[in-house]
């Protein structure tokens, strides 16, 4: 028999945690406990993954990093690649926004610059992925490819750049996720030419 | 000292609303090192309007499956979504969104639609905050200033309450008093555009010519027809821009005779296409 002391609403909660399905209550709490993992600015690992070669003749002989490249992953990468939606998003953007530095850091003028921020772009353009995650993601993630569609087939200004991980480093800094934050993150990359109604260009033509 | 320039809705909407080239367009029409003024009349008629298309499309979006839906029902040519070409809008994010496919791949329908949503809930947001922080703001007309920014609702909808059933109670706004103290400038108006030629005399203009002469019917302190305010809207404006302002629209037929017959300076913003008003309405 049930508890007296126990009530109704927790034990739907309790019911909640026992389905075997991801619900809303199973999501909040996932998050949320991302969420708190990297507002406590733990020291992050890093991990090395390397192969080992197995052949009956050669024998055994594990090929590190060093002399195989096989991977050079953060923990939040890979944390990410398992966790929630959010954490997911969080883990693009914070790479998003190291490539955006990386580009930035090259001369606008020489062809590394037009190599890497090709593909920035290519990653940037894998936002969505996300929109749909949430209404504050789907917008950051809606600007991102706004923000692609001004550069398609253009130079990408080594000021706009800037600006870019200027605004991604905003967003994976970000202790919340909200209005405030995209609002931020837009105004910064307008700053630096970023239209955020480009597509309304595209209606002068649909007349 | 320079000029101030005086915004007009079509204006204020290029300013706030529209794309780069649209925005520079507006810009150009403002007088060089003036400030950037903007009545509470004319963000009134920008919520009333435009601003209520936007939040319009955006909660329709709800009531379809998919972006396809939406985008034939919106070229079906329901009602609903011509005020201000709003259909047109889903014929340029599906351009935006084929652009960008061809690069980054397939988008499901899901993602297109709430990727619609998502853009129009940051420029409902950020647009109204620019409208109130960009530009110096007057009220000569006694206009309402307490209009709420549009928020979302717990179920994702937008909404922005608009006292306009308000409008024309003598407790809710002050027009009657800059009515009555630009009595004569108002009746030069009135006289002034029932004289222009037919060819320059539309609907709107008929309209607007009766509400003028409504208004200065209306006696002081009691309540009237609020409607009649609205369709003086260009009226009003040009008879609000304080002296050593320019009046900048880009709607130079409607502005053209009223700025001329108050003799008032006005500069015309020349852009590839206007921010078209609703069916009937400029």
């Amino acid at each position: 028999m049930n508890s007296p002391t126990i009530s109704p609403a927790a034990r739907q909660i309790e019911s909640q945690f026992e389905q075997p399905r991801t619900n809303p209550l199973q999501a909040f709490v996932r998050d949320d406990t991302a969420r708190r993992l990297e507002a406590k600015n733990l020291a992050p690992s890093n991990y090395e993954l390397y192969a080992v070669r197995r052949n009956q003749l050669a024998g055994d002989e594990v090929l590190g990093p060093k002399t195989l490249h096989v991977g050079s992953y953060s923990e939040d990468v890979l944390y990410g690649a398992i966790g929630s939606e959010t954490t997911r998003f969080r883990s693009a953007i914070k790479a998003l926004a190291a490539a955006a530095g990386k580009v930035a850091a090259f001369d606008p003028d020489s062809v590394e610059y037009g190599h890497q921020a090709t593909l920035f772009w290519a990653d940037a353009g894998k936002a969505k992925d996300f929109i749909g995650t949430t209404a504050v993601i789907s917008e950051i993630a809606a600007e991102l490819r706004t923000a692609r569609f001004q550069f398609l087939a253009k130079d990408t200004p080594g000021e706009f750049m800037s600006a870019m991980a200027k605004a991604l480093h905003l967003v994976a800094e970000a202790k919340r996720l909200d209005e405030a934050l995209v609002d931020r993150f837009v105004e910064t990359l307008e700053a630096a030419g970023f239209d955020s109604f480009a597509p309304d260009a595209l209606r002068e033509t649909r007349g | 000292m320079a000029d101030d320039g005086f915004l007009d809705s079509s204006v204020l909407i290029g300013l706030v609303f529209r794309h780069a080239a649209e925005r520079a367009a507006c810009t150009a029409a403002l007088p060089a090192g003036g400030r950037a003024v903007c009545s509470r009349y004319v963000i009134f008629e920008v919520a009333r309007g435009f601003l209520r298309s936007l939040i319009a499309l955006h909660n329709s979006s709800f009531e379809f499956r998919s972006f396809a839906d939406l985008h034939q029902a919106a070229y079906s040519g329901q009602r609903r979504f011509r005020p201000y070409q709003m259909h047109t809008w889903l014929g340029a994010f599906t351009d935006f969104q084929a652009a960008l496919e061809a690069e980054d791949g397939l988008t499901d329908e899901r993602q297109k639609i709430e990727e619609l949503r998502a853009k129009l809930r940051g420029w409902i947001r950020r647009g109204w905050r620019k409208v109130h922080r960009d530009f110096v703001l007057t009220n000569d007309i006694g206009c309402r200033e307490d209009l709420p920014a549009p928020a979302a609702r717990g179920d994702a909808l937008i909404d922005q309450r608009l006292p306009d059933d308000e409008c024309g109670r003598p407790d809710a706004c002050d027009l009657q008093e800059f009515v009555h103290n630009r009595e004569w400038h108002i009746e030069a108006l009135a006289t002034g555009l029932d004289s222009l030629p037919a060819s320059q005399k539309d609907a709107e203009t008929v309209r607007r010519i009766e509400a003028l002469a409504h208004l200065l019917a209306a006696p002081q302190g009691e309540p009237f027809d609020g409607k009649q305010c609205h369709r003086c809207g260009d009226a009003l404006i040009c008879l609000e821009a304080p002296a050593g302002h320019v009046i900048a629209t880009k709607n130079a037929r409607h502005f053209g005779p009223i700025a001329a017959i108050l003799d008032k300076p006005l500069a015309v913003a020349v852009s590839g296409h206007g921010t078209a008003g609703p069916a009937g309405v400029d």
